[in-house]
């Protein structure tokens, strides 16, 4: 806060600087158009003065500095600009600078710096009277060079007027002398004109003394112009003119002299003088003007530093005007300070003598100046004999402060007081209260000290007293405060019938609560509830009589503690006669250890309980084995009651439980709890047993555990089943816990790994890597984690995983197919795994063996396939070749048998006849042949022909034969039975061939019929569908239906029904390449049904 | 008319040239018949080549009998030559064959053949046939025009 105080307040002083200088500034340049370049320096001082008068020196010498600035940039010569023309102007502009900080410094710091000039001086610790003194330096110092400079100032000023006088005169000097020279020429010419008109010797006497004259009156102007060529060489130039002149107007008055009036009257008459003349005032005019032109600017300097000197003048005498408004100000008030500092002096020195206390003065030096008649009497010394003294040396004074740390206080803070211990004139030593001032003189050096002292011998030897008999009644009084406080009981003191408390302890407190209020309270106040219940009586009872009362258990109901029980002791003080008696008690909170018993108590009955309702059995005996407790599940176990056992010997009453007596002697003479199993035959009875021995004899805990015993037989009577089921295993089995250590493996184990027993196999997954090298299917190296251990132990599950396996040993290699499973715990963790291996190197090697045989199959078959399409492209080119070249010679044949009919027959007799029917047979032969090459060639073009398979309708198929039939055989009564939209999967032009060649056979079979009827439709024929082609025909013996479909196998003669035997026989083909089946039924006369599939589609 | 023309018979079996020779006599058919024993001998008549050199080769036959299965050169072989050829392109060919194959069939028509005739086996019928085609090619047929020599 401090630090920003002084900030806004520095801050102020130069705001008031800055805002004094700115009016300055603003008032000056108005005052321009009126002052122009003169008294720069008038408004400043004001606001400089303002500053100071207004914010103190900060503010005073700010604006000094503000406006030293402000002058010199806005109103020196060049204005508006730093530089500095002349060096009065510097002088000056220093000059106002000292002023501006001179009235800056008279200035007390003024009211708002006085603080802070003390907050300085507090936090610098300097001397104050060291700032006073420089101030007054400073003050002096400023002056003095102010004086100087400003009569340095104003005698540059005057010298200057003077000089500007001096030349002013010397110009008109020259002046006059021009105008004297002008004045004798004329003369000079006047009076010489004169003699040549008169020829008078006065004229000419005249002129002599004009010539002498202007000669005189030139040598002294020459003379004055010796300072300035150009007039001199105008000179030069006058003086020759003028020598000629002169030459002339001598000549002329020779002339006059020698030859008379007339010879000069044509001289005159000629005028050249009048020429010369006028060159001469020309020159005369030329300096006239150039020595006005001087005049006037000299004039011009002057009246400039005139008026520089008085504004200088003007400026100085009002400074120091200024200054001694200020100073006479400053003496005044201090004058007025010091008459009533010694007012208050002369009131303060009557009251000195009047005082019993001494009352010293000392000088700088602390020599004595004074000494009241208090000092004397304390003392005994007279002022006479104290006076001129050093005050230590003669008062021998002593102190418990050092007395140089005194006068350093002293010299700091102006004054002390505190204890000192002087001697008096008669040697006795006095304890003495010393108050001491300082008083300083202006220069604030030490100027003298007031002491004033009182005499304390008395009270302090009072004090010491008193001191120490407080000092050992405090002493016992803190031991029994520190008893008490310290003391872990609660001890109380009450008095009188109405127990009121004198003193309670902190334990006591604590025990209570802080809360209550005991001393000076009745004790039925303090405790009401343990009053009401019969603590108060009983404690006026030990008041009565006398007799101590041990408290035992005393349920203390307190306020806040309910349940709080103590214990402790309550006695009788003794007391004084007539002083009532009181009594002390001392007591402890036992509330915690009562519960802690209560709580024991109660263990020991839950401990009952809990031993009654136990499953298991539970006996105690004593040192002769007698039965002490027995619990509930004892008794039943042991099929008696607890009266039965009780108190009696265990081994009267069990003299046949030998192994199990044996084990309690052991315990007990051993004293170490025992747990053993055994079976007890009398019961029929597995019992697990814990004996328990202690110093006062035994305890028993048992149960039961025939049923367990039973569970673990069959358990181990499985596991060893198991473990033969494993043993005689061909697959190696291995079981490992989670950390991959094999639990178990059997013996195809140790065959699968090639090691040659059982006892020769490494116990843990991480010893294999050392033994084995592992693959995986695809050749290569399996890292551990892939082996099958680890993988169940993720988790994995697989039933033929495999692994080529390597002996790093032996080399050899075998390929297992492993089955794996983690066993999880019951939690659900992998607890372990299970692996069942196989050695399947000779089945992969059978697999091999098969892969290599299919492929030379495949080979095979493929070599079969071509070598069968090379003969199908064989048997086709046959079957060209013979549907060709098998036909060509028949042609022949029946062609020229038939030209031997026509050619021959009708001429020959002797071949009509016999001859002609010889010749038709052959023809009729060869027609036959014809037919039959021609249905092989179907047949076999049924056989090669590609197939196309699309949705057939067999219906539309059959009907457009059935109509071709019925033209073809236009005499027959053909009623045809299609059922419609019948449609099979297959090509269009094979099946159409076999539709035809059934309908045909069906035509041509019912050709005895007067009535034929063919059907074509569908039948279940033993649960399948098929297609039925059936008439009511001639039909046949189904003894032959087994030759039915074959080439050229016929069951009617050609006679009877004409026809080559391949008809069936393709249609058979038709439907076999289809993937169908055909088969007949018939019996003669009774018409016949085809029947036949076709391949399922696809 | 196509009194003039001849008949271009091409055919290896002499018994079938005979046969042919008798079944047009049989229809009156009474044109020249020229017989070529293989497809060179024919395409040699044609083109006016080998031993037929100097032959007027734009008188084309009125119809010429093709036979497909012929030594030397095979008749589809012919039948192909004879349309690639500009002078005998137009020429009328009829394939007179025992094949009844489908091949053969496709490959004729394929290649140009102006009618497809299986010969039967019996004469009468291949008599007929033949009465038939001569009649037709000769009298109903309008011969292609000439083709004009370059």
């Amino acid at each position: 806060m401090p630090a920003r105080f002084i900030k806004r307040f520095a801050t102020r002083h130069y705001a008031i600087a800055a805002l004094a200088v700115a009016a300055a500034v603003g008032l000056r340049l108005s005052l321009d158009p009126l002052l122009g370049a003169q008294a720069p320096y008038i408004t400043f001082i004001a606001a400089v003065l303002a500053a100071a008068r207004l914010g103190g020196r900060a503010s005073g010498l700010a604006a000094t500095v503000l406006s030293v600035l402000s002058i010199l940039y806005l109103f020196l010569e060049p204005r508006f600009s730093f530089v500095v023309a002349h060096p009065t102007d510097l002088v000056g502009l220093g000059l106002f600078a000292v002023i501006g900080i001179a009235i800056s410094l008279l200035e007390a710091p003024g009211s708002f710096s006085g603080r802070l000039g003390a907050d300085r001086l507090e936090r610098t610790g300097a001397d104050p009277v060291g700032t006073p003194l420089l101030r007054r330096v400073a003050t002096v110092a400023a002056a003095a060079v102010a004086l100087g400079i400003l009569a340095s100032l104003l005698w540059n000023g005057l010298q200057r007027s003077t000089n500007a006088e001096r030349w002013i005169e010397h110009t008109y000097q020259v002046l006059n002398a021009a105008s004297s020279v002008r004045s004798y020429l004329e003369r000079a010419q006047t009076s010489q004109r004169g003699y040549l008109l008169t020829g008078s010797d006065q004229y000419l006497e005249a002129y002599q003394s004009a010539i002498a004259s202007e000669r005189q009156v030139r040598a002294t102007l020459r003379l004055l112009t010796a300072d300035n060529p150009v007039e001199q060489a105008r000179l030069d130039e006058f003086d020759q003119l003028l020598r000629t002149r002169l030459d002339m107007l001598a000549g002329a008055i020779e002339l006059r002299r020698q030859q008379g009036t007339a010879a000069v009257a044509d001289l005159v008459r000629a005028n050249r003088g009048k020429e010369r003349g006028d060159q001469l005032r020309a020159i005369l005019d030329a300096v006239d003007n150039e020595e006005r032109r001087l005049l006037h600017s000299r004039a011009m300097a002057a009246s400039a530093a005139d008026s520089r000197t008085r504004w200088i003048l003007g400026l100085g005498s009002g400074s120091l005007v200024l200054l001694l408004i200020l100073a006479g100000g400053a003496i005044e008030r201090h004058i007025h300070e010091r008459n009533q500092a010694e007012v208050v002096l002369a009131r303060q020195s009557r009251l000195i003598d009047l005082s019993h206390d001494a009352i010293i003065t000392a000088d700088g030096n602390r020599v004595i100046t004074g000494w009241n008649s208090g000092a004397q009497e304390m003392y005994g010394w007279a002022e006479k004999e104290a006076v001129g003294q050093t005050m230590h040396e003669l008062l021998h004074t002593s102190s418990s402060t050092p007395i140089a740390e005194v006068d350093r206080i002293l010299a700091r803070e102006g004054r002390w007081h505190g204890e000192l211990a002087h001697t008096r004139s008669d040697g006795r030593q006095i304890a003495v209260e010393s108050r001491q001032v300082l008083q300083r003189d202006d220069a604030g050096q030490p100027a003298g000290y007031l002491e004033i002292n009182r005499d304390i011998t008395e009270r302090k030897q009072a004090e010491e007293a008193l001191r120490e008999s407080e000092s050992e009644q405090r002493r016992q009084r803190e031991f029994l405060a520190r008893l008490l406080a310290s003391a872990p009981y609660g001890i109380s003191v009450c008095k009188g019938r109405d127990l009121v408390f004198e003193m309670v302890n902190p334990a006591y407190q604590a025990m209570v609560g802080p809360e209550v209020q005991f001393v000076g309270r009745p004790y039925r106040e303090a405790f009401p509830q343990a009053a009401a219940a019969g603590a108060e009586a009983r404690l006026q009872q030990v008041i009565e009589t006398g007799e101590p009362w041990i408290v035992e258990r005393f349920g203390a109901p307190i306020p806040g503690k309910p349940n709080a029980i103590w214990d402790g002791q309550v006695v009788r003080l003794p007391s004084a006669a007539g002083d009532e008696p009181s009594i002390l008690a001392i007591v402890w909170d036992v509330t915690e250890q009562a519960a802690t018993e209560e709580a024991l108590r109660l263990a020991h009955e839950k401990l009952a309980g809990i031993l009654e309702s136990l499953g298991d059995g539970f006996v105690a005996c004593d040192r002769e084995w007698r039965y002490t407790y027995v619990n509930a599940a004892a008794e039943r176990l042991q099929g008696r009651k607890r009266e039965e056992l009780l108190g009696q010997d265990m081994r009267v009453l069990y003299p046949d439980a030998t192994a199990f007596l044996v084990r309690y002697e052991r315990a007990i003479a051993e004293q170490v709890s025992l747990t053993f199993e055994d079976y007890y035959a009398p019961l029929k009875m597995w019992t697990e047993v814990s004996v328990h021995p202690s110093a006062d004899g035994m305890s028993q805990f048992f149960r039961d555990v025939t049923q367990r015993k039973r569970t673990e037989e069959a358990l181990r009577e499985s596991r060893s089943k198991l473990e033969a089921a494993l043993a005689s295993m061909t697959e190696a089995v291995f079981i490992s816990d989670a950390e991959g250590r094999f639990i178990h493996i059997n013996d195809a184990f140790a065959t699968f790994h090639r090691f040659s027993t059982k006892e020769e196999c490494a116990k843990t997954l991480a010893e294999y890597p050392a033994i084995l090298d592992v693959f995986l299917p695809d050749g290569t190296p399996a890292p551990l984690e892939m082996w099958a251990v680890p993988r169940a132990l993720r988790g994995e599950v697989a039933t033929s995983a495999e692994y080529t396996l390597r002996r790093k040993d032996t080399g050899e290699t075998w390929i297992g197919s492993y089955s794996f499973g983690p066993i999880r715990d019951p939690d659900g963790r992998i607890a372990g795994s299970v692996v069942v291996a196989r050695d399947i190197t000779d089945r992969k090697r059978t697999e091999e063996e098969i892969r290599r045989l299919n492929t030379e199959l495949e080979q095979r078959v493929r070599d079969r396939t071509s070598q069968l399409e090379a003969s199908n492209k064989e048997l086709e080119a046959f079957a060209y070749s013979v549907s060709h070249d098998l036909r060509a010679p028949l042609r022949g044949i029946d062609g020229w048998t038939l030209a031997l009919i026509e050619d021959y027959c009708s001429q020959c007799e002797k071949y009509k006849g016999k001859g002609r029917e010889y010749l038709d047979r052959v023809r009729s032969e060869t027609q036959r042949m014809g037919h039959l090459i021609d249905d092989m060639l179907q047949l076999s073009r049924i056989t090669r022909a590609e197939m196309h398979r699309h949705a057939v309708d067999l219906s539309r198929a059959a009907e457009s034969i059935a109509a071709r039939l019925r033209e073809a055989n236009p005499q027959r009564d053909l009623e045809f039975a299609i059922r419609p939209a019948l449609t099979a999967f297959g090509d269009a032009r094979l099946l159409e061939v076999a539709l035809t060649n059934l309908l045909e056979n069906a035509v041509k079979f019912t050709g005895p019929c007067a009535h034929a009827r063919i059907e074509f439709g569908t039948a279940n024929y033993e649960g399948q569908t098929a297609f039925v082609v059936r008439d009511n025909g001639v039909g046949f013996d189904m003894a032959y239906a087994g030759t039915l479909f074959g080439a050229f196998q016929r069951l009617h003669s050609d006679s009877e029904f004409p026809g080559t035997g391949i008809g069936l026989a393709t249609v058979q083909r038709v439907i076999h390449r289809h993937g169908g089946r055909i088969w007949a039924e018939a019996e003669p006369d009774l018409g016949a049904s085809f029947y036949f599939t076709i391949g399922a589609e696809k | 008319m196509n009194d003039r023309k001849v008949i271009l018979l091409i055919e290896d079996n002499s018994s079938d040239v005979d046969l042919t020779r008798r079944a047009l006599e049989k229809g009156r058919i009474a044109n020249e018949v020229v017989v070529a024993r293989d497809g060179k001998q024919a395409l040699d008549y044609l083109w006016g080549e080998g031993a037929h050199a100097g032959r007027d080769v734009s008188d084309l036959p009125a119809v010429t009998l093709l036979d497909l299965k012929l030594p030397k050169v095979p008749g589809l072989e012919v039948l192909r030559r004879v349309r690639a050829d500009a002078r005998t392109r137009r020429l009328p060919v009829v394939i007179l064959t025992s094949s009844k194959e489908e091949q053969d069939l496709a490959a004729g028509y394929d290649l140009g053949a102006n009618s497809y005739i299986r010969k039967p086996v019996d004469f009468e019928q291949f008599t007929q046939a033949i009465a038939h085609l001569g009649l037709y090619w000769l009298v109903w047929n309008e011969p292609p025009p000439k083709v004009k020599q370059a």
